[in-house]
């Protein structure tokens, strides 16, 4: 496993190299936008990647990702009404976040049950974004493209302060979840396989959700609602027979920020006078994939 | 063959004398508001949209709605004899006030040219007077242009409304007009409205970047951090496509040239 | 020893009281939707029911999660749907007991699961996930078994498996207790048997196993002895 961990290093340092060097831009380019770029780029991806698997697992189910219950919606709720008043929507953002958290938190423990959870996520969401879009039917015709950024999900450009900030977001996330990974791995067989190894189900359930939902707050605060990401690495790694969480941590940590830093740079480099959300491309990717894994699960239905 | 067209040309030029021109209208867009100001037939005007607030006058007008989305209902209420729109109000809407009966004019406003001719042809349909507005405005644009590009000329910018992404104007906009007509060169380039990368900016070396947006609080926090300068501007004038925008100019023109120190 | 005192559950379990020495087997067994494997899990604690359930004379709930388990575990009804291989699960369920290796793989041998061990789990058929299930409890090792509705797989290979695994948990003194509507498994291998209808207990004692079937079912029972076993139509 630390062989793979450091092919994990490796890539990563590859994609890195790559990705600020390409174009040969000034010394000042790579200070100031590459590098703020390229730390948010992977560390967003490897947030929303760690989350998906413990989301997939905790949630006994595949087609889970990090915003099933919602908090995708609110934090969109959140900057959308910044717009609308013009303050800034990255605080707004994360606070109708962390309110999110906590409304789900509660919900959680008075529902008690899986299923339930999910459903009131859905309801969550689908409130939230109805609220979204009937915020933006009367703002102000300006700030659409920054809507639309942050709906679609894109990295925005940042101090290399922040940037490096998130790096640390990600890597704390990970070193916090890895312990975790026993009973995770135990959530994953069911509520009742889990309490005959000796866990509560639903408190450990509760504890995952919440860590893992701030750390998407802050990611959604600076980046938007990317897609597609949360679900389809986990699954990638699974098909690649990484079945237990420990190593699936590991795997999503590099691969989603990878994939993140690859999308972003078929758009880069792709298209390099202009400015496209990164969302487009993880949607355009991810999800003729989630489907494969539609497709593919159904046949162990 | 001559008797027949001078016929044809006669009579529709006793058609177009002899429509009367309309005393109840609707205006769907604020540049269209602004024009019939601007020719002296506000009296004209019963009701424009919530966004019409040029000049102050125009918001005690009663109100029938957004831009894209009017409320036809509060039109028809007010029986206007003709709507005045441009081409951002949705095709479907346009056709169904025509099929309630009300006639419609569209006109499109995106370019400096276009506010001229819009500005000329809806004098026209007030009143039979002489091309005087359209010229008014073609004579008062061009002299305060000359006093932009004072401090604009030779200038490497650009007009931007947001900085992540940095959405901003081509050449093809009025916005975009308005530096090239200063003699300033325009970043963003051909097109219209678009959004550029961060790297595209730095490696064109702007002067500085003219950050335009409504709302007092914008951020020039990003160009900042790239080590751009920055010239706010008060943009409630500015960024509207009609007569009055000639304020905008004048407020960018203060902007500018203050900072540039001229 | 296991022993429920007036334990009800919402509207499903009323009023149950029961108990079950060391080294014996009960059988548990009522109608669909009696309320058997809601009485099972609320034995196990997995429920929050009302009344005491106390296993050797310490109140299940006041014992926390982690040990609950190694003093009563679970065959289930219902396995989880996953690509993990026999091998994986009862890694898992070994890395909470602290089981490691070598425990792991003799395990595996005598519950016959050495070809099986690296295959995912829902590929396997029917008996042999049994199997692994019942390998995960000898693996933990608890002083209770509960099995729910085990031979639903109306498979005799598989009863002859259970069998087997119930008959060694009674010679290790282990308290068992089944849950089934097969009858003729459960009678013919149970020292006592209890039924539930609507909730609430019918003990055996004193009856007649006929009537007490037929009271149990509400239906007409044919029964015979052939050889000291019994046979159901």
């Amino acid at each position: 496993m630390y062989r793979r961990t450091v092919l994990g290093f490796l890539v990563t340092g590859i994609v890195s190299i790559c990705y600020l060097l390409i174009g040969n831009p000034s010394s000042e380019i790579i200070r100031i936008i590459r590098s703020p770029e390229f730390l948010l780029t992977f560390s967003a991806g490897s947030i929303l990647a760690v989350s998906g698997v413990i989301f997939q697992n905790v949630l006994s189910n595949p087609l889970a990702d990090p915003y099933i219950l919602g908090i995708s919606a609110g934090s969109g709720l959140g900057a959308v009404i910044g717009f609308y008043f013009g303050k800034d929507p990255h605080i707004f953002s994360l606070l109708t976040g962390i309110i999110t958290v906590f409304l789900l938190l509660l919900m959680a423990k008075f529902l008690n049950s899986k299923l339930k959870l999910l459903l009131f996520g859905v309801g969550l969401n689908t409130l939230f974004s109805s609220l979204i879009v009937f915020l933006i039917a009367f703002g102000k015709i300006e700030n659409f493209p920054s809507i639309l950024f942050f709906l679609m999900g894109f990295i925005p450009i940042i101090s290399l302060k922040k940037a490096v900030f998130f790096l640390f977001l990600s890597l704390i996330l990970l070193f916090i979840l890895l312990p975790f990974s026993k009973k995770v791995d135990a959530l994953a067989l069911g509520d009742s396989f889990a309490y005959f190894t000796g866990i509560n189900p639903e408190k450990e359930r509760i504890v995952l959700i919440f860590i893992t939902s701030v750390f998407i707050a802050f990611t959604i605060s600076q980046t938007g609602i990317i897609g597609f990401v949360g679900i389809v690495i986990p699954h990638i790694g699974r098909f690649l027979k990484i079945l237990r969480t420990k190593k699936l941590l590991l795997f999503s940590f590099f691969a989603g920020g990878n994939a993140l830093l690859i999308a972003k740079s078929i758009l880069k480099f792709g298209f390099p006078t202009t400015d496209i959300p990164v969302g487009t491309v993880t949607a355009l990717i991810g999800a003729p994939i989630f489907i494969g894994v539609l497709v593919r699960s159904k046949r162990f239905a | 063959m001559k008797f027949f067209k001078i016929l044809v040309l006669s009579s529709i030029l006793f058609i177009q004398t002899a429509l009367p021109s309309p005393k109840k209208v609707v205006s769907i867009s604020p540049a269209i508001t602004e024009i019939i100001f601007y020719t002296g037939n506000e009296k004209y005007m019963i009701g424009n949209t919530i966004y019409c607030t040029i000049p102050k006058e125009a918001k005690k007008i009663p109100k029938i709605g957004g831009i894209i989305n009017p409320n036809i209902e509060k039109i028809v209420a007010l029986k206007p004899e003709m709507i005045i729109t441009t081409t951002i109000t949705p095709n479907n809407k346009t056709k169904l006030m025509e099929k309630l009966g009300i006639s419609v004019k569209t006109y499109q406003i995106e370019t400096i040219e276009d506010i001229e001719k819009v500005t000329e042809s809806v004098a026209n349909i007030f009143e039979r007077r002489e091309k005087k507005f359209g010229e008014k405005f073609r004579k008062s644009y061009k002299k305060t242009i000359k006093k932009l590009s004072k401090c604009l000329k030779g200038k490497k910018t650009l007009i931007v409304f947001s900085s992540n992404p940095i959405y901003t104007a081509g050449n093809s906009t009025f916005l975009g007009e308005i530096i090239n007509d200063a003699e300033g060169i325009n970043i963003a380039g051909n097109g219209k409205y678009k959004t550029i990368s961060a790297e595209y900016l730095l490696s064109r070396n702007p002067d500085f970047v003219i950050l335009a947006t409504m709302e007092g609080k914008a951020t020039g926090k990003l160009f900042k951090e790239l080590g751009i300068k920055v010239i706010k501007v008060n943009s409630t004038y500015l960024l509207k496509p009609g007569p009055y925008i000639i304020k905008g100019i004048k407020q960018l023109r203060k902007a500018v040239c203050i900072e540039e120190q001229f | 020893m296991l022993k429920a005192k007036n334990v009800s559950y919402k509207n499903i379990l009323k009023n149950i009281s029961f108990w079950a020495n060391r080294g014996t087997v009960t059988g548990i067994i009522g109608e669909n939707g009696s309320g058997k494997t809601t009485f099972l899990k609320a034995l196990s604690g997995f429920l929050k029911f009302s009344g005491r359930i106390s296993v050797n004379g310490k109140d299940i709930k006041k014992i926390p999660v982690n040990l609950r388990t190694s003093l009563i575990n679970y065959l289930p009804q219902e396995f989880p749907q996953t690509e993990l291989t026999p091998f994986d699960i009862l890694n898992i369920t070994g890395e909470f007991k602290k089981i490691h290796g070598r425990e792991i793989k003799n395990i595996i041998s005598s519950y016959n699961l050495t070809q099986i061990a690296s295959q995912p789990f829902l590929s396997l058929s029917g008996g042999e996930k049994v199997r692994v299930f019942l390998a995960k409890i000898e693996l933990i090792n608890p002083l209770i078994v509960l099995l729910d509705e085990p031979s639903a797989f109306l498979d005799i290979k598989i009863t002859n498996i259970l069998k087997k695994f119930v008959e060694r948990m009674k010679r290790l003194s282990k308290t068992v207790i089944i849950v089934s509507n097969d009858l003729n498994f459960t009678i013919n291998i149970s020292n006592h048997i209890v039924g539930i209808k609507n909730g609430s207990l019918i003990s055996q004692s004193g009856t007649d196993i006929q009537q007490f079937l037929e009271k149990v079912y509400e239906t007409k029972i044919k029964l015979t002895k052939i050889d000291k076993k019994y046979f159901i139509f």
